[in-house]
């Protein structure tokens, strides 16, 4: 099969009422094209697609943008409740049960597919495009440097261990069809494989989906089968957490929250390494400041 | 008193109940389901009293040549002497293997007259810290070793080794109250802090250098870690068996060996689906 293009970058964008997955995708953009220097291909709806015409300048999407797959997909219903720092809640459609179809959809041969909140700062993911088959985290680190809440380390306390969705690297090999094939599977069989694997319930996780399509292809043990980005963390600031300035387009300024006296945050200077901004809503009252920034650049 | 050779290379295995004849036998037909080639043999108190059905997968039964404790790793110290194997693997009777170790004898026969497994491991195959290991290293500085599987030749070095847990082992009491401090006394006789004793006492280089003997230790599995305290791991964890052998612990394959510890771990079920599959490599 032949590709558009060698290497290149994915993002699911689709919208609900409560973010604007656009201008988070637009931000993420800005930092794909300055870091990695690889052309972006946004996966939407019809209706997202209209909204990113309206709200964006041609220039931007031009620019920003380089490929655009319109999507179809039936979505589960999936109400995930989201945090802008522990004092203030809302919830949301989720859309994220057509992850896998990334196979499908993407442009690329070798292909990186991040999440809007993915915040590249350096050109570090540019090193898994020598790997063959699979690559994505399996193990994250706050700003403040503690380890995730336990259900994002294990499925469970004696279950199997989390792999992030955020960042998923893939080429076309035999491997990597087999992984998305299985990953579809696992979605299909979600509360059969919930039963199973005891993850938590409620939210539909891709995270989870992957995580056990890791398992089973490792013959259900711990293996080195799929690649862990050198065993790189991933950085992040949670939902509690918040940034409170950007100095420059590398250098931020995080507010971290003690996960047990939330009342109790310090001051974190974060430079040069990718963030999974989980905060979106923290993300994007920063959106003026980081555009004026890549602006007067 | 030295018993006759009948092969090169084998396992033994003591048992002194019919709990443990049960259990060492489905060890036998663990291995042999691997290692059809293999030779096993039971080592007892009394040859005489134990039933003919336990004796299937065995090449061998021989008595204990000296003593008979009726706990029956205390009763390590004479398998030097009981083995009629020139190099002996020696396991638990809880234990089963799950993975053909023909690589494992020859780098052993090649490397090492005795070697112990110097850590083990939990169902992830992740190294486990148990708290008397963080004992023995910090508060005494001694290597720590782990008995549920070893390694002997029959040599000199290998005899300093069984020559001195002789002693240690039959006086194992005053032996904790001689080396160690009252805090870090085993409330029981534990074969692993005797043979860590011993090993460092002697000397001689017990460890290997990949640590190949290593082995999952459910006993440790579920009083470290994540799972945090629980008695019994067979009241928590869920094991999964079919009649090709596989065990499943949780999500987890089991895959090289394992010392399960607990007895009712070892269910009809198991024992019958570990049996027929020996029954169908080996016929």
């Amino acid at each position: 099969m032949k590709y558009k293009e060698k290497q290149g970058v994915c993002f699911f964008v689709y919208n609900n009422n409560q973010l604007d997955y656009v201008d988070l995708l637009m931000l993420a953009a800005r930092y794909v094209k300055e870091y990695l220097k690889l052309p972006v291909c946004m996966i939407t709806d019809n209706g997202t697609y209209n909204w990113m015409l309206e709200s964006q300048s041609e220039s931007d999407i031009d620019t920003y943008i380089d490929y655009i797959k319109i999507t179809n997909d039936e979505f589960k219903d999936n109400l995930r409740t989201h945090k802008d720092s522990p004092w203030s809640e809302f919830t949301a459609q989720f859309q994220n049960s057509n992850k896998h179809k990334i196979w499908e959809y993407s442009p690329f041969e070798q292909t990186l597919l991040m999440d809007t909140d993915y915040i590249v700062k350096n050109d570090f993911l540019l090193q898994s495009f020598n790997n063959p088959g699979v690559s994505m985290y399996n193990n994250a680190v706050s700003t403040r440097n503690d380890p995730p809440h336990r259900n994002e380390v294990l499925l469970y306390p004696s279950g199997i261990k989390m792999w992030w969705s955020t960042v998923v690297y893939f080429d076309r090999s035999e491997f990597s069809k087999m992984f998305f094939d299985l990953w579809d599977h696992v979605a299909d069989n979600y509360e059969f494989y919930q039963f199973l694997y005891n993850f938590p319930g409620g939210l539909f996780r891709t995270d989870y989906c992957v995580s056990i399509a890791v398992h089973i292809l490792n013959g259900m043990e711990e293996s080195t089968t799929i690649d862990n980005f050198d065993d790189m963390p991933m950085h992040y600031i949670s939902q509690d957490d918040d940034i409170i300035d950007i100095n420059n387009k590398q250098d931020w300024i995080c507010l971290g929250c003690d996960q047990k006296e939330n009342w109790k945050n310090i001051l974190i200077k974060h430079s040069n390494l990718d963030l999974h901004v989980m905060n979106k809503r923290a993300l994007l009252r920063m959106k003026p400041k980081i555009v004026e920034m890549f602006n007067d650049s | 008193m030295t018993p006759e050779i009948i092969a090169d290379n084998g396992y033994v295995i003591i048992a002194v109940n019919s709990i443990e004849y049960r259990q060492a036998q489905c060890c036998a037909y663990s291995i042999k389901s691997k290692m059809p080639t293999a030779s096993i043999t039971l080592v007892v108190p009394d040859s005489d009293i134990v039933d003919e059905k336990f004796l299937t997968g065995f090449d061998a039964i021989v008595q204990l040549p000296f003593k008979q404790h009726t706990n029956r790793r205390q009763n390590d110290w004479q398998l030097y002497w009981c083995s009629p194997y020139t190099n002996t693997i020696a396991l638990d009777c809880k234990t089963l293997v799950k993975d053909d170790q023909t690589t494992m004898w020859d780098y052993l026969i090649d490397h090492h007259s005795i070697a112990f497994p110097t850590s083990v491991n939990d169902i992830r195959q992740h190294k486990i810290k148990t708290k008397h290991q963080l004992h023995l290293e910090n508060e005494y500085d001694l290597e720590v070793v782990y008995s549920g599987m070893f390694f002997f030749k029959k040599n000199a070095e290998s005899l300093k080794h069984f020559k001195m847990a002789d002693v240690y082992f039959q006086n194992w009491n005053q032996v904790y109250g001689e080396f160690l401090k009252a805090q870090h006394i085993p409330d029981f006789f534990e074969a692993d802090v005797l043979h860590t004793l011993v090993a460092n006492h002697i000397g001689v280089d017990v460890t290997t250098h990949h640590n190949i003997l290593s082995y999952i230790d459910m006993r440790y599995s579920v009083t470290v870690g994540v799972l945090g305290k629980i008695k019994k791991w067979t009241d928590n964890l869920t094991v999964w068996s079919s009649d090709t052998g596989k065990i499943k612990i949780q999500n987890y394959a089991i895959n090289g060996t394992i010392y399960y510890h607990e007895n009712e771990f070892l269910t009809d079920e198991i024992f019958s689906e570990q049996e027929s599959y020996y029954y169908n490599v080996t016929k």
